[in-house]
């Protein structure tokens, strides 16, 4: 059997966006065992890296300025975005991890899929329309709109690059563990192989190429989690009921495993999960920044509404997925350890199911795709964090909105190079670390410092640069020293008993201490600045609802 | 002379007025269907985050009649919750723009042909 990946490998593509619930449930370990190699795989990962390399050639031909690399020219359609958006924001990690998670945990595992699920509603009701009304490339341009241009910008900045470089550090070490896995190269040569890779897409071909890549990954993961849910209910004459029938006789808490209360039992621990999960994909940069990548409101709607419906449909079909391997893999002596153990450990759950009812071409076809979801990830990531160097900080702060194009573009590759450089350095500093912490930092701090911002810069005309640049701070610092002195950090990295603040993911406090140190500095704030930022409200309010009929 | 000087002013300032009258009617009724659609938004806002945080009851005693099953089947309120809640949150983030729309087309004010196709430049 093809099978036998090893543990450190998945769980660390895992931990690129669930990694306290997986630190709970199982060991991270950064050791991957190199394993036989999967002709299919590579044969299918191959046909993706060609297909993607010769988009990425179409697309360099038709990026030959700044908007057309960070936005595509704002000619994607709202379907074509939907698609992006959802290849961009589906990891490996959801496929992967939560499968992972209801096989351990059942019930409990479905906690992660609806807040992924649950910030797309509120992303079409609050943020998308008023979000692509105001911006051009980035959120930051939102809200520097009514703000001190120079001062918020420098703050938001600041959080796109922690997001962005964090979210990059947990992908690359994910990504270079699988792919050392796939195709039996060292580590490095794995992480550098990606790195290049992306820069490949990214630097010619920008946002148009990224966007390409993710609606091709989009298409392959949700063809490929509706093949093996096809699999997994033909196993079982198509009835649901039979299905979870035997899940409930194969897992240890029985019918149990259809209720919550097996991994977590503490309900404000899963308040804190939900609120992270749901305020921090609001406040995501690469995901806002695809808004911007339509021509118009109503497309940006649309396009978060289309990916709401392909996410929503993804994280359903993990049900039938999820419960199918706990009937199908429980106490089945092939994908079991002499201890008993799953090998490989939890996260190989899903890779095994795929063995189990799809035999080797359908694993090579996921294991590819699961590759192929960190790519098009990590090339959102870098487009992104390109940006807020070269359009946010460049264009906007250091020439004052005045920027030269051509060497605005020329710094905008020169950027993208240099992050894909941190991002290998980084990858390879973080190989053996336990980088379960910087994986949850980055949705913690999204939730705590750009969604307050944005949503008090879009809804509440009070707001002044000092508020915003306070509440910001005090987002940012208060989540990391959270996460510091909280299970993850405290007692898995450095060891302690206990943790001096009991939960993993902080941003049910830290968030609303943002937005009450952004009311209570903004309130006491009585500065010219401060009424100039108050005044403004009025003109942003109409522009974002309007458009150009303001 | 005089008298018709006067009156064609009069007559300058009474358009001044009728104009500026105009303008502060479209200004109100614009300030009020952003009003309007402001409220829609955290309407429709409040009812997703009710539900979404709803699920953590499932935690809770108070949610404990959700862990039963289902009548004969195994599915269990609690996983029955989970399906409906993504359903419905796809529906009501239909119905919203489909409700948007409509409003939009009724109050006069859909897109105009700058608003398809323009995308601004700039910060």
């Amino acid at each position: 059997m093809m099978l036998r990946y090893a543990g450190g490998l998945l769980s660390l593509i895992l931990i690129c966006a669930y990694a306290p619930a997986v630190m709970a449930v199982g060991s991270v370990s950064g050791e991957v065992d190199r394993q036989t190699i999967n002709p299919t795989a590579i044969v299918i990962f191959l046909l993706f890296v060609a297909v993607t390399l010769l988009i990425s050639y179409w697309a360099s031909r038709r990026t030959a300025d700044s908007q057309a690399f960070y936005t595509a020219g704002g000619k994607i359609t709202g379907l074509q975005n939907g698609a992006a958006i959802a290849g961009d924001y589906m990891s490996a990690a959801s496929f992967l991890g939560i499968t992972g998670l209801i096989f351990l945990g059942g019930f409990d595992g479905l906690i992660f899929a609806l807040g992924a699920f649950a910030g797309w509603p509120i992303m079409v009701f609050l943020l998308a329309k008023r979000v692509r009304n105001l911006g051009s490339y980035t959120f930051v341009d939102v809200v520097s709109t009514r703000l001190d241009r120079t001062r918020i910008r420098l703050v938001s900045i600041t959080s796109t690059l922690v997001i962005v470089i964090l979210y990059l550090i947990a992908q690359m070490v994910g990504a270079g563990k699988l792919i050392q896995l796939l195709f039996g190269l060292p580590y490095e040569v794995a992480v550098i192989g990606i790195s290049t890779l992306v820069l490949a897409y990214v630097t010619f071909g920008g946002m148009l190429a990224a966007t390409w890549v993710q609606i091709i990954k989009a298409v392959l993961l949700i063809s490929g989690v509706t093949i093996v849910a096809f699999m997994v209910l033909k196993t079982f004459d198509f009835s649901l009921d039979n299905l979870f029938a035997t899940a409930a006789d194969k897992h240890r808490a029985g019918a149990a495993v259809f209720a919550p209360g097996i991994l977590f039992k503490d309900p404000v621990q899963v308040v804190t999960i939900m609120v992270s999960m749901l305020f921090g994909t609001l406040g995501l940069p690469h995901i806002l920044m695809r808004l911007f990548t339509v021509p118009n409101m109503y497309e940006a709607k649309k396009s978060a509404f289309y990916a709401s419906i392909f996410i929503g449909y993804f994280y359903l079909v993990l049900i039938i997925i999820g419960f199918g391997a706990v009937a199908l893999l429980s106490g089945n002596p092939d994908y079991h350890d002499a201890a008993g153990n799953l090998v490989g450990g939890s996260n190989m759950t899903a890779i095994h199911l795929t063995s189990a009812v799809g035999g080797d071409l359908l694993t090579g076809f996921m294991s590819a795709v699961s590759f192929a979801t960190i790519l098009a990830v990590v090339a959102g990531l870098t487009v992104a964090g390109a940006a807020a160097i070269s359009h946010d900080l460049y264009a906007q702060v250091l020439r004052k909105g005045n920027p030269d194009p051509v060497q605005e573009l020329r710094l905008t590759r020169i950027t993208t190079v240099v992050i894909g450089v941190i991002a290998v350095l980084l990858g390879i500093l973080f190989e053996n670390e336990n980088v379960a912490f910087i994986a949850t930092m980055p949705m913690v701090v999204s939730a705590s410092v750009n969604f307050p911002l944005l949503f008090l810069t879009l809804f509440w005309p009070g707001l002044t640069t000092r508020g915003a640049i306070w509440g910001a701070l005090v987002g940012l610092i208060s989540s990391v020293v959270l996460i510091v002195v909280g299970p993850q950090v405290w007692v898995s990295v450095l060891g302690f008993d206990k943790a001096l603040f009991p939960y993993d993911y902080p941003a049910l406090f830290t968030l609303p201490l943002a937005l009450l140190t952004a009311w209570v500095i903004s309130r006491s704030d009585s500065s010219k600045r401060a009424t100039q930022d108050r005044n403004n409200y009025h003109e942003l309010l109409l522009k974002s609802e309007l458009g150009d009929r303001a | 002379m005089r008298h018709s000087g006067t009156a064609e002013s009069r007559e300058l300032k009474v358009e001044d007025q009728n104009k500026a009258q105009q303008a502060q009617a479209v200004d109100s009724k614009k300030e009020h269907f952003v009003r309007q659609k402001t409220l829609q938004r955290f309407g429709f806002s409040l009812v997703t985050l009710t539900l979404y945080f709803s699920f953590a009851l499932n935690w809770t005693d108070m949610g404990s009649g959700l862990r039963e099953r289902l009548g004969d089947t195994h599915v269990t309120g609690s996983l029955a919750m989970f399906s409906l809640l993504i359903i419905l949150f796809i529906l009501l983030e239909f119905f919203f723009i489909r409700y948007a729309r409509q409003q939009e087309i009724s109050q006069g004010m859909t897109e105009s042909n700058n608003d398809k196709s323009d995308k601004s430049k700039g910060g």
